[in-house]
């Protein structure tokens, strides 16, 4: 447990250090995951996709060469946030996945592919250190965001901010 | 004491005067436009405050008196401009509110000041300063009274307004300076009731140990109101980190509710992945993992919401009361409320458990 924790911390200071967080969305941060991985990413809705399927969260799977995330849509947005990034995780992680020539062949759900479920069934060693790491940087980012909320002004006050200091810091 | 309060607050209010005329001329210069009127009123209310603070410097109130051939002008002064303070914090909280003052309430100060020309010379002209607080005859203890109770009156419809704004603001940096602004204020109050009591106990029972008591009372209020007032104007800089140690004091505050419906989710649903953190890991660094309770909160309700067993369909329902739009503070609090009310419940059936065994 504490490699992992070691492994997972060491690879979020190494985000924290590239990746300029104040700017953060979901789009922005796969495409700087996708430039420094040299493929694509992409996000699918799991219901509407693959219809339901007990107890799946998300997950992550290489179809034709991309690296295609799926999360479960039906769930409040800071949930699916958390869920995405969990898959992102473990590509930043390095971990694999199993890989497909087309989305027919996952139908049948193979073992190895990398899912995010709502419990502890087939949870590992893996899963564990992509939810930490993605728990960190669900952190990190609602920092940032804080911050950027503490800077920002109603625009009733826009006026008086200017003079109380407020604006100029946003 | 009271002499180091006052020499410390008049330079406090010197810096935030100072400060404030830097700002205005500094962004009307980079804005081009003319200062909004709630702006001036701020900057007007610091100058006639730092005056204030000032003329109540004994060695200054000296020298200010040996220029007239009457007694206490310094303290008529310092009253005045006491006074029109509270009228333009009163005025700048309206405008920022968005309100309109009712007519007669505009002439208030003047009202007030020409009183206190009045009443001056049949009073406070009269009796050489002593240096102390306690008023020498009738009209002079009236003269104060009506000057407090004026004061009270302009405070306290501005501490209401604030309320009000603060409820209302989104942005947590304003909202922090709202609440230093009411404490403040309420500081303010505090110091006129004290000084209605300490001028009525001067007056009528000048040898009291009460005075002492509450001339002590009113300078750690004095000290009470000029703090917040200096932390109102606080730079960004500065705030931030004050907010974000706000907001990790209030993750911590609301953790031990939030884990307790994370503990009822894992009764149902054991967590994904979990972190077991020691005291000192929590206490480090509380939103993190009470943002890590609240994903386990989350996934238990979508995992649990198909399940059959009454119990379970009763806590999913309990969960379900969050919105889509809902951030994490938001939803924090809601869950920490839920936990809240579930000990609560815990404890209810508890005792009648243990009533009905005894």
């Amino acid at each position: 447990m504490q490699e992992s924790y070691t492994k997972v911390t060491a690879t979020f200071d190494e985000i924290v250090a590239a990746y300029d967080f104040r700017h953060f969305t979901l789009e922005n941060f796969a495409d700087w995951l996708s430039r420094r991985r040299g493929r694509t990413i992409e996000f699918w809705p799991l219901l509407s996709k693959f219809g339901h399927k007990e107890n799946l969260m998300g997950f992550w799977a290489v179809i034709c060469g991309v690296d295609c995330i799926a999360y479960l849509e039906n769930t409040l947005p800071i949930h699916q946030l958390h869920i995405q990034l969990h898959e992102l995780a473990h590509l930043l992680l390095g971990h694999s996945t199993a890989e497909f020539q087309g989305w027919e062949d996952l139908q049948q759900w193979p073992e190895g592919i990398r899912m995010r479920l709502g419990n502890i069934e087939r949870s590992s060693q893996d899963e564990w250190e992509a939810e930490t790491l993605a728990c960190q940087l669900f952190h990190e980012i609602m920092r940032h965001k804080r911050r950027e909320q503490l800077a920002s002004i109603s625009s009733t006050h826009a006026e008086i901010a200017l003079y109380w200091d407020i604006v100029e810091a946003a | 004491m009271d002499t180091t309060v006052d020499i410390f607050s008049a330079v406090i209010g010197w810096l935030v005067t100072g400060y404030l005329t830097y700002r205005t001329r500094r962004q009307r210069k980079i804005i081009g436009k003319t200062t909004p009127h709630a702006v001036s009123e701020i900057w007007l209310l610091s100058l006639f405050l730092s005056l204030y603070f000032t003329l109540r410097v004994p060695s200054i109130a000296i020298g200010l008196d040996s220029l007239f051939p009457w007694h206490n002008s310094a303290r008529l002064l310092a009253y005045i401009c006491v006074g029109w303070a509270a009228w333009y914090l009163n005025s700048a909280v309206y405008r920022i509110a968005g309100r309109e003052l009712s007519g007669w309430v505009r002439y208030l100060p003047g009202a007030m000041s020409t009183l206190l020309l009045i009443f001056f010379p049949f009073s406070l002209a009269l009796s050489p300063s002593t240096g102390d607080e306690l008023p020498a005859t009738f009209l002079d203890l009236l003269f104060r009274q009506i000057l407090y109770v004026y004061m009270i009156a302009l405070l306290g419809s501005s501490l209401i307004l604030f309320r009000t704004l603060q409820s209302t603001e989104k942005t947590a940096l304003v909202r922090l300076r709202l609440i230093f602004s009411q404490v403040s204020i309420l500081a303010a109050i505090s110091l006129a009731f004290v000084k209605i009591i300490d001028t009525l106990f001067g007056f009528y029972l000048p040898g009291s140990s009460v005075l002492s008591f509450l001339e002590y009372t009113g300078s750690l209020l004095k000290a009470m109101l000029v703090l917040p007032w200096l932390a109102v104007y606080l730079p960004v800089r500065l705030s931030v980190p004050v907010l974000h140690a706000w907001h990790s004091l209030r993750a911590l505050w609301i953790l031990p509710n939030v884990r307790i419906v994370e503990r009822k989710v894992r009764r149902f649903c054991k967590p994904f992945a979990s972190e077991n953190p020691t005291l000192w890991q929590t206490l480090r660094s509380p939103d993190y993992y009470a943002t890590r309770s609240l994903i386990h909160i989350l996934d238990g309700r979508k995992q649990l919401s198909s399940d059959s067993d009454p119990e379970v369909i009763q806590l999913c329902q309990r969960l379900d009361g969050v919105e889509d739009q809902m951030d994490i503070p938001e939803l924090l609090a809601f869950y920490a409320r839920l936990g809240r009310q579930m000990r609560r419940e815990n404890r209810q059936v508890t005792s009648s458990a243990q009533r009905s065994t005894a």
